[in-house]
């Protein structure tokens, strides 16, 4: 039975149920794309579960491009933003990240703190999926 | 510029002037609370996300700089204590001890490299001027090997005995250290060498009595 997730902070007391869940949110979108679906309520844990489960599904690909839904997500504090930044600035195959935040102007301009720091360049921030699914084809 | 730019440039500059000096009066909470202006929504969240960020990278040095201080003051003690410990070699490396009236005596042990050969001269020279001394006498019997520059080091210490009104001796030269002064191309011309300690001290006792004076 899979566990719902909710919109809370998850920390390490949280369950394998819980931590299989968080994982579960990070998928492989298509060959070449994997797809971030960002926690409700993000924590530095979340962080490390999501850059495990990201590790696991990047591990032999060559090169790879981040789609990373902020439509549900809560903005990030500054120690998720830091963890997101120290974390994902260590996958060399990571080459383009694309966001989308569903029009909250407070995502919009966290993603693009966190995105400068990871990335110079091929890193983006749009409202809509649609949009930011047209960087990725 | 029109009024409503003239308001948002003096409320950015506001906030830099509030973030310059540490603070933020922006919070989460107000930024949820005022979504009817959008474009300005933007600028003070990223204010506030720049703000939060200096915060979190002062707290970063600050412990940084705790930790180097710690670290320094950790290398700061072991640096006084290897000088205490290299004192104490030094002071056990060349003892000097007073051997009769007017007489040093310094017994050697192991190899004379150039630094131990320097501070063996030093410390002579210092103990003949403060002990008034007459006679020095250098007991290399514990010292296996000689090298050129060590043995340039005894016809300085013999010369240098020599200036302050004392009379330097060798005591103890071993075969293998004989040979090798031999062959050194130094001259020993101003050295007094003897066999034994024992002997150097008769020299000494012979020289220091009234008759021979």
């Amino acid at each position: 039975m899979s566990v719902q997730i909710q919109a809370r902070p998850y920390g390490p007391e949280s369950t394998a149920e819980e931590i299989a869940a968080i994982k579960s949110r990070m998928t492989l979108l298509s060959p070449k794309v994997v797809q971030w679906e960002e926690m409700p309520v993000q924590t530095p844990f979340t962080v490390s579960l999501m850059i495990e489960a990201m590790a696991e599904i990047s591990k032999d690909m060559p090169e790879f491009y981040l789609l990373v839904d902020l439509s549900k997500a809560n903005t990030p504090t500054q120690p998720v933003r830091a963890a997101l930044v120290k974390s994902m600035s260590n996958f060399k195959n990571l080459t383009r990240i694309v966001c989308y935040t569903g029009r909250n102007f407070l995502l919009n301009v966290a993603a693009q703190f966190v995105l400068s720091a990871v990335m110079q360049s091929n890193a983006w921030v749009y409202k809509t999926r649609e949009d930011a699914l047209k960087v990725l084809t | 510029m029109s009024d409503s730019r003239e308001e948002l440039a003096k409320q950015v500059v506001g906030y830099l002037v509030e973030i310059f000096a540490g603070k933020c009066s922006i919070t989460q909470e107000s930024l949820q609370n005022t979504p009817d202006d959008p474009a300005l929504g933007e600028i003070q969240a990223g204010l506030l996300f720049l703000h939060e960020e200096l915060v979190a990278r002062e707290r970063e040095r600050a412990v940084a700089m705790d930790e180097l201080q710690t670290a320094l003051a950790g290398l700061r003690s072991q640096h006084d204590a290897l000088l205490r410990s290299k004192a104490l070699t030094d002071e056990l490396s060349t003892p000097i001890v007073k051997a009769g009236n007017g007489i040093l005596m310094m017994p050697l042990i192991g190899t004379l490299d150039d630094a131990r050969s320097t501070l063996v001269l030093e410390r002579i020279l210092s103990a003949i001027k403060e002990e008034r001394a007459r006679f020095v006498i250098l007991d290399i019997t514990g010292v296996p090997t000689i090298d050129q520059s060590s043995a340039r080091y005894f016809v300085r210490f013999a010369s240098a005995t020599r200036l302050l009104g004392a009379r330097a001796m060798l005591a103890g030269i071993r075969p293998a250290v004989a040979q090798s002064l031999a062959t050194l191309n130094v001259d020993l011309a101003g050295l007094v060498a003897v066999r034994n300690l024992e002997e150097a001290l008769r020299i000494c006792s012979e020289k220091s009595s009234p008759a021979s004076r």
